[in-house]
C-alpha cells in the first residue's frame, strides 16, 4: 500500500512536470507569434510607405489646375487652368481667412481630390488638411474631403504655403491605410 | 512486485504525461516551422522591395534629370522612353513591370515595359514615385512611375 502511494505521488509529479512543459511550450509559441506579428507590422508600415506622401504632395503642388474656372470671390477671379495648384490653394486659404465661404472653391477642391484619388491606391483614405501656422492646430482651415479622424497607422507629409498677410499656412497630406475609401 | 514500487502510477497516468509532452513538442515545432517560413518570405519581400526601389530610382533619374534643376520632361519624351533598356542595366535575373501613368489633369497610360510573366509570381515588390511633366498644352501634369518586381 505504501509503495502504491509513493508511485501515485511520482505519477502526479510527472503529470505536473508535463503540464509545466506544455505551458512553457505555449509560452514559447506565443512569444514566437508575437515577434512575427511585430515584424509583420513593421513590414506593413513599409508597404504603406510605397506611396510616399511627400513625393505625392510635392508633385501635386507643382501641377497645374488643369481646367479654366471662375471663382465667385469678392472680386471675380478667373483661372486659366495653367496656374500651379499651390498658388491657387494659397489664394483659397487667404480667402477663407478673410471670410469667403468654402463653397466658392468647391470645384477647385474637387480637382485636388480627383487628382489625389487617381494617384492613391483605393486601399488608402486620403485627407488634405490646411492650417494657419499660428501654433494652434485644433481647427483646420480647410479639409479635403474631411479632417483625418484616425491617424494611428497613417503616413503624412506637409508643405508650407505663403499667405498674403505675411504668415504662412501648413498643408498636410494624410494617407490612412486603416480606413480605405470607397 | 518490487518493480511496481518504482512505477510512475499506471498506464493512464503515463498516457496523459505522454500526451502533454507530445502536444507541447508538436506546438513548438509547428510554430517554429511557420515562423521560419514567414521570416524567409518577409526577407524575400524586403529584397524585392529594395530591388524595385533601385529600378524606380534609375527610371526617375532618367526621366527627370535631377542634375538639371528646374528641368521638366514632356509627356512625349516619357512616351518614347525605352524603359526595358533602362532596366536591362541591372545585373539581376528578376522579372519586372514598369508603368508610367498620368493622373492629372488627364488620366492616361503613358508607357509600359514588362520582362517575364507575372502569373507564377509568389513574392512581389512594389514601389511608386511621382513627378511632374509638361503636356502638349503647356500644363504641368502629375505623373506616377510604378515598378512591380517578382
Amino acid at each position: 500500500m505504501f509503495g502504491r502511494s509513493r508511485s501515485d505521488t511520482s505519477a502526479q509529479l510527472a503529470l505536473l512536470d508535463a503540464m509545466v512543459f506544455f505551458a512553457g511550450a505555449l509560452l514559447v509559441t506565443g512569444m514566437m507569434f508575437s515577434q512575427r506579428a511585430t515584424d509583420s507590422e513593421a513590414h506593413e508600415d513599409g508597404i504603406a510607405g510605397v506611396c510616399d506622401p511627400a513625393d505625392l504632395l510635392d508633385a501635386l503642388m507643382k501641377a497645374s489646375v488643369g481646367e479654366p474656372m471662375e471663382l465667385a470671390t469678392q472680386r471675380m477671379t478667373t483661372l486659366t487652368g495653367c496656374e500651379e495648384i499651390s498658388q491657387v490653394l494659397s489664394f483659397e486659404l487667404d480667402e477663407l481667412v478673410s471670410g469667403t465661404p468654402a463653397e466658392v472653391f468647391a470645384e477647385f477642391n474637387g480637382i485636388i481630390r480627383g487628382a489625389l484619388l487617381a494617384a492613391c491606391t483605393p486601399a488608402m483614405e486620403l485627407h488634405l488638411v490646411a492650417f494657419v501656422d499660428n501654433g494652434s492646430f485644433d481647427r483646420p482651415l480647410l479639409a479635403i474631403p474631411s479632417p483625418a479622424t484616425s491617424v494611428s497607422v497613417a503616413v503624412s507629409s506637409s508643405v508650407t504655403l505663403p499667405s498674403h498677410w505675411g504668415g504662412q499656412y501648413i498643408v498636410v497630406l494624410v494617407l490612412d491605410p486603416a480606413s480605405p475609401s470607397e | 512486485m518490487s518493480w511496481d514500487d518504482r512505477a510512475v502510477g499506471g498506464f493512464f497516468e503515463d498516457l496523459t504525461v505522454l500526451l502533454f509532452v507530445l502536444v507541447g513538442v508538436a506546438v513548438v515545432v509547428s510554430a517554429g516551422v511557420w515562423t521560419a517560413q514567414d521570416a524567409v518570405e518577409a526577407r524575400t519581400d524586403k529584397q524585392l522591395g529594395l530591388l524595385a526601389h533601385e529600378i524606380l530610382t534609375v527610371v526617375l533619374s532618367e526621366i527627370s534629370h535631377p542634375e538639371t534643376p528646374g528641368y521638366l520632361p514632356t509627356l512625349d519624351r516619357i512616351r518614347s522612353l525605352d524603359l526595358l533598356g533602362i532596366a536591362e542595366g541591372f545585373n539581376s535575373d528578376c522579372q519586372f513591370c514598369i508603368s508610367v501613368a498620368e493622373h492629372h489633369p488627364e488620366r492616361a497610360w503613358l508607357c509600359n515595359a514588362t520582362r517575364g510573366w507575372p502569373e507564377a509570381a509568389a513574392d512581389t515588390g512594389f514601389v511608386s514615385g511621382f513627378l511632374n511633366a509638361l503636356d502638349s498644352t503647356g500644363m504641368t501634369a502629375l505623373i506616377e512611375v510604378m515598378v512591380l518586381v517578382w
